[in-house]
């Protein structure tokens, strides 16, 4: 029963976790390898959607799952947004380390734009609510029922935006038209539309993966960073520009996480997480699934 | 005879420099022109005019009846033109099929049929059993095939071909050249082909036309045109051998 115990917590839970990683770091992964636009607002884009299931269910008793709709098109309006007032302008520079530069100090003032705002409005202190926490017993630890619900969401989102990526000729389009931009005019394809597609997909799932957390964390303005750093680290591992890569790196740092948990001494575990993280990439600059980058 | 490519009267400068002096050319539907002409003559130039990425400085340039006056390039593919770069722009993320799937946009939205289609064209140029393989693991010489692929995809009206032989091996040479020809026989499309060889197009194209400095300096049979004195003296320089 120990045993079991052990393993439902060192790699069940994890990996029961780690869809929601995937769908979170997948959009900044898109966004990046379809554009080369960094955006250091992703973490608060977390925050909004936690916000807005929380204001949802707080004053109108709207349980979480149905927050995740509205949040998801709030996510459309704030990448339509985004890409027309900020991404639009950056791209049209056409060079690479410009539009990385650009795209990193914009987005850089506007996530303390946002923070700053929601704060104000809503205060810094932490707020968070229970749903579904009743538990479904594994072993001899309970698990929550909305853990479950978040994998679900998690697992949906990920499926999406595989298909999307894959089976879809707009998916074809954005994974590769940042590597023959040029090829794009002639063969008529819009690129503003296939950018704006991908400005708008790497905020919906986001927003929307916010929205399913907001159940299990204390939500206050300023928790996006630790998505924001979170999707770096499994982009990076799983290998910039890579989808399926986001998958494994997700994984992988679920499983990482939950190690470290267990072997070292609670206090430094960022540290060593960071390390851990550090040194693979030490070994492997592109990631464990990457392609080297191509520089133009 | 419906002229489908007029060019008028075209000159251009980069900054004291005259790429092109006075060019007027009229293609008619179905022709296939070959445009040679030694290094810095202005066969690129001027096809990157038609392909709206330049605009003439004096005269004009009409595809299909339509002015290309500082038209965006995006609209050249409604138009029914598709180009053959030198460089070929391969996307090596993607598969090859998905490569020349995105030429397939006009006509086809679905991704499932746009690839079988793609495999279709693919199997012409002689790449279908690659369909599937990612594109940066092409040679040189098949990432040409996949490119004239993707034009051919486009189901183009015009096809504009720049150097698409320059560096190839005398067999590959021969055998992209018979795929052109006989894609251009079988479909009907207008061509204009720049190659820089002087002898490279001479059974491919119906006319050929030679640049030099700037002006045309032939135009007619490629037979009698190769050997044309005034196009060998452009090639070589004037001075006879002794």
């Amino acid at each position: 029963m120990e045993l079991f115990d052990r393993m439902v917590s060192l790699i069940l839970l994890p990996l029961i976790y780690s869809p929601l990683y995937v769908a979170v770091s997948l959009g900044f992964n898109i966004l990046f390898s379809s554009t080369r636009i960094i955006n250091i607002a992703y973490g608060d884009l977390v925050m909004i959607g936690a916000y807005t299931a929380y204001w949802l269910y707080a004053i109108y008793k709207i349980p979480p799952i149905a927050s995740i709709p509205v949040a998801a098109v709030i996510g459309i309006f704030i990448g339509y947004v985004m890409y027309t007032i900020i991404y639009n302008r950056i791209l049209a520079s056409g060079s690479v380390s410009v539009i990385e530069e650009q795209s990193i100090i914009a987005t850089f003032g506007l996530s303390m734009a946002i923070q700053g705002v929601v704060a104000y409005l809503w205060s810094p202190t932490a707020v968070s609510y229970t749903y579904l926490e009743q538990g479904v017993a594994m072993g001899s630890i309970l698990v929550p029922l909305n853990v479950f619900i978040i994998m679900i969401t998690g697992v949906i989102m990920t499926f999406t935006t595989y298909i999307l990526l894959y089976r879809t000729y707009i998916g074809v389009a954005i994974r590769g038209i940042i590597q023959a931009p040029r090829l794009a005019l002639d063969i008529g394809l819009n690129t503003s539309k296939i950018y704006m597609l991908a400005s708008i997909v790497s905020t919906v799932l986001p927003v929307v993966a916010g929205a399913a957390i907001s159940m299990r964390v204390q939500i206050n303005p300023f928790m996006g960073v630790e998505y924001l750093v979170i999707a770096l680290v499994i982009t990076a591992l799983g290998g910039l520009g890579n989808p399926v890569g986001s998958l494994v790196g997700a994984i992988l740092y679920a499983l990482m996480d939950s190690a470290i948990g267990y072997l070292l001494p609670p206090g430094l575990k960022l540290f060593y997480l960071y390390t851990l993280f550090l040194l693979i990439l030490l070994v492997r600059p592109t990631g464990i699934m990457g392609r080297p980058q191509i520089v133009r | 005879m419906v002229v489908e490519i007029r060019i008028d009267r075209v000159s251009k400068w980069f900054g004291g420099i005259k790429a092109l002096d006075n060019v007027s050319l009229e293609v008619s539907r179905g022709e296939v022109v070959g445009l040679i002409g030694p290094n810095g003559s202005g066969k690129t130039t001027l096809l990157n005019i038609l392909r709206c990425l330049l605009k003439p400085d004096r005269g004009w340039v009409e595809i299909s009846g339509a002015r290309l006056n500082g038209m965006d390039p995006e609209r050249l593919a409604d138009l029914g033109v598709a180009s053959i770069y030198q460089f070929p722009r391969v996307i090596r993320d993607l598969t090859v099929a998905e490569n020349v799937a995105l030429g397939v946009l006009k006509r086809q939205k679905n991704l499932w049929r746009a690839e079988l289609l793609a495999i279709e064209y693919l199997k012409d140029v002689g790449l279908g059993g690659k369909a599937h393989m990612m594109a940066a693991k092409l040679n040189r010489y098949e990432v040409r095939l996949m490119e004239l692929a993707r034009a051919m995809a486009m189901k183009p009206r015009v096809l504009l071909i720049d150097e698409l032989l320059s560096g190839l091996s005398e067999e590959e040479q021969r055998e992209i050249r018979g795929l052109v020809r006989s894609y251009l026989d079988s479909s009907g499309a207008t061509a204009i082909w720049v190659e820089h060889a002087i002898g490279s197009l001479v059974r491919e194209v119906d006319r050929l036309v030679v640049l030099n400095y700037g002006s045309l300096i032939a135009d007619g049979e490629p037979e009698k045109v190769i050997r044309d004195q005034r196009v060998i003296e452009a090639y070589l320089g004037s001075y006879t051998i002794a």
